[in-house]
């Protein structure tokens, strides 16, 4: 394992303080979960765990104000915080209502807004989804359709929002809708938050094709909603729907996430195999091994960089990008390194349920190669590398 | 057979295994069959025997096509391009390859006539947990008894082990684990006393097999092959079974492409068809290099089974999986990568088609295996 700089005393204290806590109270079933990289959570064990770190101080919520029920946390505690989290198996943090509309709300909500809604996400009683692609517009968002015209003291909603992760768990929806045809195309959109309950919406389900329901379409016809649910001015939801997406770019990159699934890795690598010889013994598979290492802590050092050290007031554009793409390069390298262990048992397709996430042995059915497959959603959600790339030849290059 | 006809024949084998497939096993089907409970459908399967599929391998001594490798390749790429899942490769190429090199009369023409009828599959039952691609890592015993031999052990990575009339298990007549020589292989009816199984789907949709040998008694004749140092007769016939895997994984490469040319000229994005970008342009360049390399390879993958013997073949043949291996990868992922997440939708053939290069590159040594393989072949040059 390579060396990295420590924190000051009183940080690696923090860092000692919260990691012990998580250990002590991470139910075993949850951390299970995610040591297996399962990403989408059942509702009730996610909010089980929300609560747990609620009754701590607000833990749930660690970019979030005192005034809020958050910890109050400088970037170097949520940093240190996250890391722990990744580290220890522990679930994501709910990204949708704590890490993306949240921080939205203190920016650009109203006084009623903030109150009618920060506290039910909170205590983890209201779950919220992102309705940003659509069917014709997915790299292309501002070319999004999905309308919602004003009508007296209502919008009526008619379109569709696709991709829509965690739609069929959540009670609210929250996007970007036309609500006129400006002159440019980013003219006209307005950020809106949607109860699902309503009438005329309806969820249907999408598998990927390795098997899992994460993502659905979710269609609107006629649904009518107050103008109170609207987010900033009409036809201002770019602007906001820009400042939220480059909140999750902030933690797309899963650096420390990748970190314990290279430990995993490093784990099988050295488990003695009776009568055959390690992984980490054969010197084509420790060059892979070692070249990843590497590159994941030239990847980390650089995210510390970038998040930590530099300017931190300034909004993270190019940065934030440069991590995702590398972030989820690595990411699915390591998950393509650790799904070829199993040889010929790699190939075996296990009902996820049976998979033994904390298996060192590589050679046992419950190893397999369904992570790989399911991560390669990461270099495509969340804005693509693609659009990534876009990103940083205009905001660090001026192309 | 001349040049002509050679091409001729070589054209007739593709169109019928594109009409066939098309027709036959179009990717709703497909993903339909996978899923029945023994992922195959027997009807279907005989009337590929009935076309002469199980034919082409084998040689016109045993009622075949001559076994010549081209006019397999050409069929094993129209399986890649339909991602036709079946036990095709594993009874009657891998095996029905083995026997043809090592079995002797009248259990060899007997069970190529089966084969090739479609009424016997045989499963490979070679390689051991511990072993990952090293045969020579054999564990499990052949031991001489009064009528024949007693098997112990256990097998993994046994392709369509659930439907397999027969396996041929690879066993250790004498020697320690790793040595290469000792190794027999034997010929059993799947139903023998003392073969258990744990059947497995695959990822791509196939069945798999990990196979428990309990004192399993097998008659003399059971064994395949006079001689007990097995290795060297088998790896010819792995060979001729690896480059048709290459031919797989081209056409499979060959089909991603097309998906990802088409997509990208119809799928409209910043009021433009996303083939138009250039950086896109590039990335399909790339892949197009990439197919085209790969057929390459493919191709002298089938030369050295053809026309090479011993490590001159088998050198050829491990460059050419290695290199197929990286490239197949490559553009499975940025097949996904370049649909958006379409492609990451069940109902999009193109995700099935990344399940199917990562399973076959982990058939019969990956992309590592035979890059070590290669090196050690190369010590001294």
């Amino acid at each position: 394992m390579l060396n990295t700089p420590l924190f000051s005393p009183e940080l690696e204290e923090f860092r000692e303080t919260v990691g012990e806590f998580i250990r002590d109270n991470l139910p075993e079933d949850i951390r299970r979960m995610v040591a297996a990289e399962q990403m989408d959570l059942p509702r009730e064990a996610q909010a089980r765990w929300h609560r747990i770190l609620r009754a701590k101080g607000g833990w749930c919520c660690p970019s979030w104000p005192e005034q809020y029920g958050g910890p109050q946390w400088n970037d170097s505690q949520q940093y240190i915080f996250e890391q722990e989290l990744a580290l220890n198996d522990a679930p994501r943090l709910m990204i949708y209502g704590v890490g993306m509309l949240g921080p939205t709300l203190f920016k650009y909500g109203s006084k009623s807004q903030k109150e009618s809604i920060l506290p039910d996400i909170l205590d983890a009683n209201t779950f919220w989804c992102q309705g940003f692609s659509e069917p014709n517009s997915g790299s292309d968002l501002a070319s999004l359709k999905c309308e919602a015209q004003r009508v007296g003291d209502e919008y009526i909603i008619n379109g569709s929002k696709i991709w829509t992760s965690e739609a069929h768990i959540a009670d609210w929806i929250f996007g970007l809708f036309r609500t006129s045809k400006g002159v440019r195309k980013q003219e006209g959109i307005t950020f809106l938050m949607i109860d699902l309950s309503n009438s005329g919406i309806t969820i249907d389900p999408l598998l990927l094709f390795e098997g899992t329901h994460e993502v659905n379409q979710v269609y609107f016809e006629d649904v009518r909603i107050p103008v109170e649910n609207r987010v900033g001015n009409e036809g201002h939801g770019w602007e906001i729907g820009k400042y939220l997406l480059g909140l999750e770019r902030f933690g797309t990159a899963e650096v420390s996430r990748t970190k314990a699934s290279f430990e995993r890795l490093r784990r099988i690598a050295h488990s003695e195999v009776p009568g055959g010889s390690r992984l980490i013994d054969t010197p084509s598979f420790a060059e892979q091994f070692d070249r990843l290492e590497i590159a994941l802590h030239a990847l980390e050092m650089t995210e510390r960089r970038f998040l930590l050290e530099e300017n931190t007031s300034k909004s993270l554009g190019a940065e934030a990008s440069m991590l995702k793409v590398r972030g989820t390069e690595i990411q699915c390298d390591v998950l393509r390194l650790t799904a070829q262990t199993g040889a010929h048992y790699s190939q075996i397709d296990l009902p996820r349920d049976q998979i033994e996430s904390d298996s060192t042995n590589p050679y046992s059915p419950g190893h397999t190669a369904r992570n790989y497959f399911n991560y390669r959603k990461t270099p495509i959600y969340s804005g693509s590398n693609e659009i990534q790339r876009n990103i940083v030849a205009k905001a660090a290059l001026g192309l | 057979m001349n040049q002509i006809e050679k091409i001729e024949q070589c054209n007739m084998i593709e169109q019928s295994a594109t009409r066939f497939l098309q027709n036959r096993y179009p990717f709703p089907v497909r993903q339909k069959l996978i899923n029945t409970n023994s992922g195959y459908c027997h009807h279907q399967w005989q009337e590929t025997a009935d076309l002469g599929w199980m034919q082409l391998p084998l040689s016109e001594h045993f009622d075949g096509h001559g076994g010549n490798a081209e006019f397999v390749a050409i069929l094993m790429r129209e399986f890649g391009r339909n991602n036709y899942q079946s036990p095709y490769f594993v009874s009657a190429v891998l095996c029905a390859k083995v026997l043809e090199k090592m079995a002797k009369d009248p259990v060899r023409t007997d069970m190529l006539h089966q084969i090739a009828e479609g009424k016997a599959i045989v499963s490979a039952a070679f390689y051991e947990k511990q072993s990952r691609y090293d045969l020579c890592n054999t564990t499990t015993s052949a031991t001489q008894s009064d009528n024949g031999y007693t098997l112990q052990g256990s097998k993994v990575g046994v392709q369509y082990g659930n439907i397999a009339t027969h396996l041929l298990i690879l066993a250790r007549a004498s020697g320690d684990q790793l040595d290469c020589s000792g190794l027999s292989i034997f010929l059993v009816p799947k139903e023998r006393e003392g073969i258990g199984f744990e059947h497995h789907r695959t990822h791509d949709g196939g069945r798999v097999s990990i196979v428990q040998l309990n004192n399993v008694a097998v008659e003399r004749n059971s064994l395949i092959g006079s001689e007990y140092p097995a290795l060297p007769k088998l790896q010819e016939a792995l060979n001729f079974a690896i480059a048709m895997l290459c031919a797989e994984l081209a056409g499979v490469m060959d089909s991603t492409f097309k998906l990802v040319l088409e997509f990208v000229k119809t799928r409209t994005q910043f009021n433009s068809s996303i083939g138009s970008f250039q950086s896109i342009q590039h990335r399909l360049v790339d892949m197009y290099m990439r197919c085209e390399l790969a057929t390459s390879m493919s191709r002298e993958a089938t030369r050295a089974v053809n026309d090479l013997i011993g490590p001159e073949q088998d050198r050829l043949v491990s460059a050419a999986k290695a290199e197929i291996g990286r490239l197949s990868i490559l553009n499975a992922e940025e097949a996904i990568q370049l649909h958006g997440a379409m492609g990451m939708m069940d109902e999009m053939p193109i995700g099935h088609f990344l399940k199917r290069v990562f399973v076959l590159n982990s058939l019969y040594g990956d992309a590592e295996h035979h890059q070590a393989r290669y090196r050690q072949l190369s010590r001294d040059q």
